[in-house]
């Protein structure tokens, strides 16, 4: 049997779900900017039906719970692709600033000093016993010496700069994992769908950040999850937070440590991976070519400086500071005389000799450099600064496009509509209006009921 | 499936593109080279360095070549007063082997062939920018030195400078004057000397005469070498000039903006951002909200 006070609180419990709902709305429309929020949706279910009898009757409508609209597939691949993009943005930017000391065109001409010592060769092959020449040379010489070891000086300089980065970056991690754990145990806590929508958008966006800096996997467990590295180093696993941190190594480059595990090689993504990498592969492997050209050119020079007699007879001695070893060499490149006439010009040790100076000049097509010629060795590095910076650029123009397209599919999913809440909100309201007119008619109803008899004294 | 909600995303992400597009355009217009960073193509910049050092070269030949054929042009000038020198030597010498001279106008005669051989030693000496001529590679002081009684030493050596004057081109750029003034039978001031020492003794004039040509001759000889010096170094030049002119269309190529084909880059990237802000300004100015009576 049903009863007007049955319908009273099935009308009552329909403006309490919609007003639920009106709150969803008002919420999804709140949070339209926020970065990692899903989008919520209010369950509606039925209430269970009362049977008093027969028929079974309906009982109304009930807010179930509100679930946000997350596909956890995606967002772990999301995270893997911001990985691969922060490990190549921070790869290019660091290698940018290094290519500018291999960019004719920003003033360190390479390629353009050492011509400009083999001119200054040549020229001194007319008159060897002009003076004036001679010191162009010796001008020329140290302009050279000073390019490599300014260039090779400079990048040095930029790899403690990352290094400070890395060291920020680390800080930045270990601030995420702390808060992710914290998350992490809130999440626990919480029985409430509800309540959890908030925290695990706030936890799927630290992952996100954190992604950016290093790569972490995320695995799922019965407690909520924990995270791995790459490689399977635990950075987060039950209350355990590892700690991350930064020591300086023999040569003083900071290497990355998660508790007691040295993880600077094994890290895969991230920010990180692109600073270590740029660091490490890329202006290491500058300096290590600079050094090669330095070590090769300046013995070479030497070798064949040796080989002949000053203005004044004399034998020739070192015209570079000799380099015992490549590593480094760059660094210490410098001229070793500083008496024009010291050069070492004659073949026969008349003054006015330039078979020398040809022999000096040789050197230009000889493969003195590791087996390439100092012009070749020079077009090497530029090749590789240039190439470094441009296939990264490449991969990352790739790497946007993926991450464009998952973002586009996420929103389709997690997004935030307005078109869609508006409506939603009209649907809702109007729902709630109707609800609050059917309590008003049950009133009239009840009214009617209570003034049987009466003859209207109550109204 | 549902419709990505966020249309900004999209929009900003497109913008940036043509932006950047924009901006590389601009960067070529305003360089007028395509590869204005190793990264624009690194397979090019390296290819520059090498068109570099060729043009380098280029430049540091074509500026030796200049001093070179002026050292060549003045060695071969001052031989040509030595050649001149020497004709009136030989004249004088047939003159005095006449045999009808007075003994005065033989001393006359034979004072004249000592002037001339003043004057060729000091021909001999010439130096051109502080470096003597004719002095081998030894040229950092004067080659012949009168010694008095009519000896003439040389202190220079029989050695020549060579010379890079293009790629793989080299040439000898100096006669030493061991072989144009003291060749051996050919020297040229013991000619001198033996002649002016036979007129004003009336001794062996014709043989001192032979002599003097044999001397005459060797010179005479041996100055072609400057003169096809100097025609090496002018068909070098020639070369030179050719060669900078493809170095630098090299480099145009490996290097250069095509201006017609940035011009149309950068009206197509200004033409799809303006098409874009367009887009994005009248796109999503309205939602659902606008049209729910409030």
């Amino acid at each position: 049997m049903s009863s007007i006070m049955g319908s009273l609180s099935i009308a009552v419990r329909a403006m309490m779900a919609d007003q639920g709902a009106l709150e969803v709305v008002s919420n999804n429309v709140a949070n339209i900017n926020t970065p990692g929020y899903a989008r919520e949706r209010a369950n509606l279910v039925e209430e269970p039906p009362v049977q008093n009898g027969s028929p079974i009757q309906g009982n109304g409508v009930a807010l179930q719970s509100v679930t946000s609209l997350r596909d956890r597939v995606l967002e772990l691949r999301l995270d893997e692709e911001e990985q691969t993009k922060g490990k190549l943005g921070s790869y290019m930017e660091v290698m940018s600033q290094a290519e500018v000391y291999f960019n004719s065109g920003s003033g360190h001409d390479l390629g353009g000093v050492l011509n400009s010592f083999f001119s200054s060769l040549s020229q001194l092959s007319t008159d060897p016993t002009s003076m004036a020449y001679r010191q162009q040379v010796l001008q020329a010489a140290q302009n050279l010496a000073a390019e490599v070891s300014g260039d090779s000086k400079s990048l040095t300089t930029l790899q403690s700069q990352v290094d400070q980065t890395v060291t920020q970056q680390v800080q930045q991690a270990g601030q995420l994992l702390t808060q992710i754990a914290a998350l992490n145990r809130q999440i626990g806590f919480n029985d409430s769908d509800e309540q959890n929508g908030a925290l695990i958008d706030q936890r799927t966006q630290l992952i996100r950040n954190l992604s950016q800096l290093m790569d972490v996997r995320v695995v799922n467990n019965a407690g909520g999850i924990s995270l791995t590295t790459g490689d399977g180093t635990s950075l987060i696993a039950g209350d355990h937070v590892a700690s991350l941190s930064v020591h300086p190594d023999g040569d003083g480059k900071l290497r990355v440590f998660v508790d007691d595990a040295d993880v600077t090689d094994s890290l895969q993504g991230g920010s990180l991976r692109g600073l270590l990498d740029a660091r490490d592969q890329g202006i290491g492997g500058l300096i290590g070519q600079l050094d090669q050209f330095a070590a090769g050119l300046s013995n070479a020079l030497n070798t064949a400086h040796q080989q002949g007699y000053t203005l004044s007879g004399a034998q020739g001695g070192n015209l570079m500071a000799p380099q015992a070893t490549v590593s480094g060499a760059a660094a210490r490149m410098q001229v070793a005389i500083t008496d024009p006439a010291d050069i070492a010009a004659s073949s026969d040790g008349s003054a006015g000799s330039n078979g020398n100076v040809n022999n000096l000049l040789a050197l230009q097509n000889a493969e003195v450099v590791n087996g390439r010629t100092p012009s070749d060795a020079v077009a090497d590095i530029v090749f590789q600064a240039g190439s470094d910076v441009s296939n990264a650029s490449a991969e990352l123009d790739g790497e946007q496009a993926v991450l464009d397209q998952l973002d586009q599919q996420r929103s389709s999913l997690s997004g935030v509509s307005l078109d869609e809440e508006a409506a939603n909100m009209v649907r809702f309201q109007r729902s709630y209006e109707a609800a609050a007119r059917v309590i008003s008619i049950i009133d009239d109803l009840t009214l009617t009921v209570i003034n049987i008899g009466t003859g209207g004294a109550v109204s | 499936m549902r419709v990505a909600p966020d249309q900004n995303a999209m929009m900003l992400a497109a913008l940036a593109k043509t932006t950047a597009a924009e901006n590389q355009a601009l960067t070529r217009m305003s360089t007028g080279r395509r590869v204005n960073a190793p990264s624009d193509d690194p397979a090019a910049a390296a290819a520059m360095v090498d068109n570099d050092a060729s043009q380098s070269r280029n430049d540091v030949y074509t500026s030796n070549a200049e001093t070179l054929q002026e050292q060549l042009q003045t060695a071969d000038s001052t031989l040509s007063s030595v050649v001149t020198a020497l004709q009136r030597a030989m004249t004088l010498g047939v003159q005095g082997a006449n045999g009808t001279l007075s003994p005065q106008d033989q001393q006359a005669i034979a004072a004249e062939v000592g002037g001339i051989r003043a004057e060729i030693l000091g021909l001999a000496n010439s130096s051109f920018q502080g470096s003597f001529l004719f002095a081998g590679t030894n040229s950092t002081q004067p080659p012949y030195l009168d010694n008095g009684d009519g000896i003439v030493t040389y202190q220079g050596n029989s050695a020549s400078n060579v010379a890079g004057i293009s790629d793989g081109q080299t040439m000898a750029i100096n006669l030493p004057g061991s072989s144009l003034f003291n060749a051996v039978g050919a020297d040229v001031f013991q000619a001198l000397s033996n002649l002016e020492k036979q007129l004003s003794t009336a001794g062996d004039i014709a043989s001192a005469n032979t002599q003097l040509s044999a001397a005459y001759n060797n010179v005479v000889q041996q100055r072609v070498f400057y003169g096809n010096a100097m025609n090496q170094l002018e068909r070098t030049q020639q070369f030179l000039g050719t060669e900078k002119v493809d170095l630098s269309q090299q480099e145009q190529d490996l290097v250069g903006a095509d201006m017609a084909e940035t011009t149309s880059a950068l009206t197509q990237a200004e033409t799809a951002r303006t098409a874009l802000l367009e887009a994005s300004s009248k796109v999503s100015q309205y939602t659902l909200f606008d049209f729910i009576p409030g």
